[in-house]
């Protein structure tokens, strides 16, 4: 696969570098700047984190005064994003740095990886930005543009296909790193466009993306959720004549098809339930 | 789910009337229903 993907790390960096920066996030290559941004943006609208993240560093600027804010103040900066266990694990973080690290944030995606609330999407964004380490960052974007060019029809939601693309972009990996991950992340955000038609016409990798060729664009990523179970409320008739039990089989196609059960009907929705059916039923007894 | 077992006078035709051996060797029952024999709540 290796192939396939390598022609699309230059135009993207290239693509990135020319990109406004306006957002306050990507001004610089600070790694407290960029972990602050990526723990709101996991939940939250880049437009949205906005003003947040702008508070917040005005509030707590270092690593050391977001290890010492009270709690209180803490949530209090957070109130409206929600999932206030990232705020929290921001600060459980900023301790450990402090007590671990000398107040220096780590500089490796494996030690960035044992920080509460890092996981391999962010530790993988904080080293490649921050430090270049030639690390992926994946996130819901990078898979989508990724299944894309390659036309991929695996489930995006497995975290096994999340597995291969990464390994996938691991061989791949330039020297410029964080711009090449921040280029397919922005690439996803602003081009390669989730539930419409991506602006292909404008992509710079277009010329490499197989679902552009195939005409696959509106099928892929394949997202297969998974179904909700459904509860049926039965009322079943166990009748029993001397040492016999009466079943039938059901019906041969749908759930269990072809099986046998026991007489039954699905209760209605009212307190009554189904009582059309159930008089029916008493009508063979 | 609510089970009613009830002792019949006449075997219904509509039915397939079997013994308990004979179920458990010649027809398969999902185990949800399996489950309801002897266990009924009326
Ligand atoms: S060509 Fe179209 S589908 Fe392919 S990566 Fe670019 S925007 Fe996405």
């Amino acid at each position: 696969m290796k192939q396939k993907l390598q022609p699309i790390v230059e135009p993207i960096v290239k693509w990135y570098q020319k990109q406004e920066k306006t957002l306050p996030w990507k001004q610089d290559k600070e790694p407290y700047h960029i972990w602050v941004s990526e723990i709101m943006l996991q939940q939250t609208r880049i437009e949205a984190v906005k003003k947040y993240y702008t508070r917040f560093m005005k509030e707590l600027p270092t690593i050391q005064d977001l290890a010492v804010v009270p709690e209180e103040k803490l949530l209090k900066l957070w109130e409206g994003l929600g999932y206030y266990s990232r705020a929290k694990n921001l600060k459980k973080s900023a301790i450990q740095i402090q007590e671990n690290n000398h107040g220096k944030m780590p500089t490796s995606y494996v030690e960035l990886l044992k920080l509460p609330g890092i996981g391999e999407y962010t530790a993988g964004a904080i080293a490649s930005i921050s430090y270049n380490e030639k690390v992926p960052a994946v996130d819901g974007n990078v898979l989508r543009v990724v299944s894309r060019v390659l036309a991929s029809k695996e489930d995006v939601l497995l975290p096994e296909t999340k597995k291969k693309i990464t390994n996938k972009l691991l061989e791949i990996m330039p020297d410029e790193a964080g711009d090449f991950n921040e280029g397919l992340m922005e690439l996803g955000e602003k081009v390669c466009l989730p539930n419409t038609v991506p602006l292909c016409a404008t992509c710079p990798i277009q010329e490499f993306c197989m679902a552009n060729k195939e005409n696959l664009t509106n099928e892929i990523p394949v997202r297969v959720k998974k179904q909700k179970r459904k509860i049926e409320n039965k009322t079943v008739f166990i009748l029993k004549y001397k040492n016999e039990i009466a079943i039938r089989k059901r019906e041969k196609t749908g759930i269990l098809a072809n099986l046998y059960e026991f007489p039954n009907v699905i209760r209605g929705s009212n307190r009554r339930g189904n009582s059309k059916e159930l008089r029916k039923m008493a009508n063979t007894i | 789910m609510t089970v009613y077992e009830i002792e019949v006078e006449n075997k219904n035709k509509q039915w397939t009337w079997v013994t308990e051996k004979q179920m458990e060797k010649e027809y398969p029952l999902p185990t949800a229903f399996k489950k309801l024999l002897g266990k009924t709540k009326i």
